[in-house]
């Protein structure tokens, strides 16, 4: 009886077991297309709405639409065999990567073949540099931009007696001085502009540095970290620290910005510092306008009634790159690409290309969320509801030195990260020899460059 | 005396021929020896033997997952020793803890547990108190410690400062501190090793105690010359259990690096490292390399270990006092 | 007796003597006792303190959390409600409950019998099956990690419960040795009896030795479900893709990324992820520690 009680819950674990497996190996039909999208609620809708309209257009073709799998996730389902035919990431950092390592396949073949397009009167330039990686290998079309701006605060403007944005780093750093204010004990209590590694954000601290001093990344096939755009700009964060915060004393600067930064309010929300006035002046993305105006509903129109009183300018530059650079920004944005080993590559061709040319899809996406289209159809003013601080966003991306570095495979955007990693070290005070840094982190980038050719 | 062993010697069975039949079965029947042993061996085949053959093999190659293995010879640990600085940052930082943290918790595991053997009274609810936070989840209990130790509103800071320290650290949030902010996370979950070493104390047979007292040993000189002499066995164990602890660390400081934007890379250690290639990267390949240098270090470190052990490590049928 | 009336003879002073003695040396029990217990009670505190702090701060509203509160006034007890309605809570902690409950039952069912085997059988190979048995509970996962990772995307169980749940199902060398330890203790007498009764070895194993070693299979047990519900690496390898599969420890370091959720909810959420481990363990701290006991002392 023993026995039989054993092999009976042998068996209940087996059938168990079973079902989950079975319910795992979902088998695709042979005209469907899986599509992975890093978004979800009313964005979702959206997609979903889009995904219809191709389906409608292509009879026979059944688009699945998986919404809040961000790219992490599906580059590890690709990587473990069952990941989606396409698939949306967010920013192009690692477009190099997703290319070079296989997971998104190569476009090129498909945009020149019969059912083609011309990529440069369909997108914007800047869309277009973030989509294809360094040897013109293209492997991705680009959704909607992400532009990085300036954000100031005007009322703490106006009562410092600053009448507008800096243009550049000197007017930034002298204004950051006004705007600094300090409390008895000698902690900050609000802080103009923290140029800081680790201050909210998405470990894009040294490239927006690196973007004001007009800082390139790559020569040829080398890493461009020792030229000397990239040191200035990190010298300036130093003295900035020094002169500012720590009026003099780089090590009293720093350990003030670090308890500073270690009180901020939560990103996500009303108590984010921009908006509670902690902090006066901020470099970040077109995205968060939205909650600047409306913490809760992240509505960006119409943003007359804004949670803080807030306009936008282009990046401040470095002094003598006003008059060329000023105007000028970074600009990502959403790339989606095919999947290695996809079944059907017609199939899911004729959707990416849906998806990156439904007009539809992105007029009303840049009305719900602000980010401009990469599609120049879809950049009509008349079409178009945003608040006009906005269009600064869409002059950032209109500019012709505005884009994204170059992109190469160095893994997941490792040569971002070296650069955020330095600067970490550098604001700590562990680096002594900035330009040994710099060439030891260039020397690193250009090892994981060779090693993924 | 195992039954089973004279069963093979009883005159019931002649080379396999039945000779008499077996009114009591004596020898355990190997089907049912397999049986027992299935799941083990299955489990053994499956998820380490195998593994361990497949991840030497990728160890010589570049594999992303996606492609088949790309066989590379040396390339990978070559990588490793002349252009990883990752790997030597994450060594560097792991060899720190261990050095640091395994002689402290030793010390502070022996101390509460010692400390717990004295009370008559009350000793299981002391002994409840400091083990609840060894059953903390470790995500929960990183967590806790990056917010409790915020240098601008955690109540730790606080509390120093109350106390006149004016200036005191910045914890998770300075690269000189943080790996101290993780060593003070381990010690607060001593619970387990203290419960070890509790047991062990209250092994030492008190006459041991008694003869010490009679020869004039004050507490401290009892502590010194009996309790850690006859210690040294649960000592010795816990220093190779944490040293192969200490390569494998990895919850503690993910979740907190991932609190505090971590750039500088002061909490990363060498599993963490293992991860961020395999998991991030996918250089399945590198990773592998990673992974077996670690096995071979932690073999070396667990051989230096078992030599010196000799040296210092007193096994109660040996002598205490020279 | 008193001292001015007349001298105390020989045993008086002896019996005076002895009192004072006895006196002194209470008056010494008693010093020490004081002094062992302020260093207990002051490290009680110690012990206690972040768990103290961590129920105090999931009890403050954002505003008390981020600023210089130290206690909360007024108690927001309903950071208690939100946090399951601001993260999918409730589906993060079955997650982890199913995780462990099945990963529970598959030690104990998968190292019952090997820990029989290489304890109260005798068998060719036995010695080398336990030598190799020590030998994988000191290899580190990291060699193994990969290849796994590799077989469970090859069979498509990623992301899913799977890889957490059937390994325990092949065995844990740990819990096996543990096992082994307390079986060994389990007199042969016992078995000898049984089998002259004609009992057969499975029904040894089940209805002799499993009842017998209760306490063991219990620790075992108990280890097996904290190991999985604090295990936080199996999860962040294998459930990657989907907000619905998280446990707790997931849900718990993704927290702060997620919008609309503010971080003095994040010790709520700690708070709530403990109390069912700290619960248990107040109901089962005899069959720890004797567990932990157990692994340690014999390593």
């Amino acid at each position: 009886m023993m026995k039989k009680r054993v092999l009976a819950s042998l068996a209940v674990t087996a059938v168990f077991a079973g079902s989950l497996v079975a319910a795992n190996v979902a088998q695709a039909a042979p005209r469907t297309v899986n599509v992975w999208v890093p978004f979800s609620g009313g964005n979702l809708d959206l997609w979903t709405a889009s995904a219809k309209r191709i389906e409608a257009a292509n009879p026979g073709l059944t688009i699945k639409l998986t919404g809040s799998v961000d790219m992490a996730k599906s580059l590890a389902a690709i990587n473990a065999g069952n990941g989606p035919d396409i698939s949306v990431a967010n920013g192009a950092g690692n477009l190099g990567w997703f290319c070079g390592s296989g997971a998104w396949q190569k476009l090129n073949l498909l945009i020149n073949g019969k059912n083609g397009m011309n990529a440069k009167s369909t997108f914007t330039p800047a869309a277009n540099a973030f989509t294809v990686a360094a040897n013109g290998t293209r492997c991705a079309l680009p959704f909607s931009s992400e532009i990085f701006g300036f954000y100031y605060n005007k009322d703490l403007f106006k009562s410092a007696g600053i009448s507008g944005a800096p243009k550049d780093t000197a007017e930034l750093a002298a204004d950051t001085k006004k705007l600094t204010t300090f409390n008895s004990d000698g902690s900050i209590k609000t802080a103009g502009f923290v140029p800081w590694a680790g201050y909210y954000g998405f470990g894009m601290d040294a490239m927006w540095l690196g973007y004001m001093f007009g800082a390139s990344w790559y020569n040829g096939n080398q890493s461009a970290f020792t030229t000397p755009q990239w040191k200035r700009a990190f010298q300036w964060q130093h003295d900035l620290i020094q002169n500012v915060y720590g009026h003099g004393n780089f090590k009293k600067g720093a350990d003030l910005l670090t308890k500073f930064v270690a009180a901020r309010g939560d990103e996500w929300g009303a108590q984010h510092d921009f908006i509670t006035g902690r902090v006066a002046m901020k470099l970040d993305a077109d995205w968060m306008a939205p909650m600047f105006c409306d913490p809760d509903g992240w509505a960006l129109n119409p943003c007359t009634k804004p949670a803080v009183n807030f306009g936008v300018a282009p990046f401040p530059v470095a002094p003598g790159l006003v008059s060329t650079n000023y105007g000028y920004g970074l600009v990502g944005g959403n790339t989606m690409g095919i999947s290695k080993g996809v079944k059907n590559l017609g199939d899911a061709w004729i959707v990416l290309k849906g998806l990156a040319t439904d007009k539809k899809l992105a007029l009303e996406w840049a009305n719900a969320n602000g980010d401009p289209s990469s599609l120049i159809a879809a950049r009509n003013k008349a079409d178009l509801t945003y608040p006009a601080f906005y269009q600064t966003f869409y002059d950032i991306s209109n500019h012709p030195r505005s884009g994204y570095h170059q992109l190469r495979n160095t893994g997941e955007h490792q040569e971002e990260d070296a650069i955020q990693n330095l600067l970490a070290a550098w604001q700590a005070g562990s680096l002594s020899d900035l330009s040994a840094g710099l060439s030891k982190t260039a020397s690193d980038v250009n090892n994981i460059l060779a090693r993924n050719a | 005396m195992q039954l089973s062993k004279v069963s093979a010697t009883t005159p019931f069975r002649k080379k396999g021929v039945v000779v008499a039949p077996p009114r009591k079965k004596l020898k355990t029947p190997w089907i049912f020896i397999a049986f027992c042993m299935s799941p083990w061996v299955l489990g053994l085949l499956f998820f380490t033997a195998y593994p361990m053959v497949a991840s030497f093999y990728e160890s010589f190659t570049k594999f992303n997952l996606i492609e088949t293995p790309k066989w590379i010879g040396w390339a990978n640990y070559h990588r490793m020793f002349f252009e990883d600085p990752d790997f030597y940052k994450a060594l560097y930082n792991t060899i720190w803890i261990s050095v640091i943290s395994i002689p402290l918790r030793i010390a502070f595991a022996l101390f509460t547990a010692w400390i717990l053997t004295k009370p008559k009274r009350g000793r299981n609810i002391y002994r409840t108190i400091f083990f609840l936070p060894a059953m903390v989840p470790t995500v929960a209990a990183s967590m806790a410690f990056t917010y409790i130790f915020n240098p601008a509103f955690g109540p730790i800071n606080r509390m120093l400062q109350a106390i006149g320290i004016s200036n005191p650290p910045f914890w998770f949030m300075d690269p000189k501190w943080s790996k101290w902010g993780l060593i003070i996370l381990g010690l607060w979950g001593i619970g387990d090793t203290m419960i070890i070493y509790l047991a062990g104390l209250l092994d030492v047979p008190r006459t041991l105690y008694e003869a010490a007292e009679i020869e004039g040993a004050n507490a401290w000189q009892q502590f010194r010359y009996v309790t850690v002499p006859m210690m040294t066995p649960v000592i010795f164990f816990s220093a190779v259990t944490g040293i192969i602890g200490s390569f494998q660390y990895f919850t503690q400081a993910y979740v907190a690096a991932g609190q505090v934007n971590d750039y500088s890379h002061s909490m990363y250690f060498y599993a963490t490292h293992i991860y961020a290639e395999a998991f991030k990267a996918y250089e399945m390949g590198y990773a592998s390399a990673l992974a077996w240098v670690l096995l071979v270090i932690t073999l070396i470190c667990t051989l230096v270990m078992l030599r010196t052990q000799r040296r210092w490590v007193h096994y109660p049928n040996g002598s205490l006092f020279k | 007796m008193s001292k001015n009336l007349q001298e105390p003879s020989q045993a008086e002073r002896y019996q005076i003597d002895s009192r004072k003695a006895r006196f002194a040396k209470r008056r010494k029990n008693f010093l020490y006792m004081v002094a062992n217990h302020s260093v207990l009670i002051l490290m009680s505190a110690i012990f206690i303190m972040p768990l103290f702090l961590i129920f105090v701060t999931s009890v403050m509203d954002y505003h008390q959390a981020s600023t210089r509160a130290l206690w909360p006034s007024p108690f927001h007890w309903h950071n208690y409600v939100e946090v399951f309605t601001a993260v999918p809570y409730l589906r993060w902690t079955l997650n982890t409950l199913f995780v462990s409950v099945m990963t529970m039952i598959g030690t104990v069912v998968s190292c019952v019998p090997p820990a029989y085997a290489l304890s109260r059988l005798q068998w060719k190979g036995r010695q080398t099956s336990f030598v190799i048995l020590l030998a994988t509970m000191m290899l580190p996962g990291q060699v193994t990690m990969i290849p796994v990772y590799v077989i469970f995307s090859r069979l498509h169980w990623i992301p899913s419960f799977l890889p957490l749940i059937v390994p325990a199902f092949f065995s844990s060398a740990f819990s096996i040795f543990l096992l082994r330890q307390f079986f060994s203790s389990i007199p042969d007498e016992i078995s000898d009896a049984a089998r002259i009764d004609g009992c057969s070895e499975l029904q040894l194993m089940i209805r002799i030795i499993v009842p017998l070693a209760k306490p063991a299979i219990s620790a075992i047990a108990l280890f097996a479900f904290l190991g999985s519900w604090n295990d936080f690496f199996g999860p962040l390898l294998y459930l990657v893709d989907n907000q619905k599969l998280w446990t707790l420890g997931m849900g718990l370091n993704a927290f702060r990324g997620l919008h609309h959720v503010n971080t003095n909810m994040l010790m709520t959420a700690s708070a709530l992820f403990m109390l069912p481990v700290i619960v248990i363990f107040f109901f089962s701290q005899k069959v720890f520690i004797e567990g932990v006991t157990l692994t340690g002392v014999k390593g």
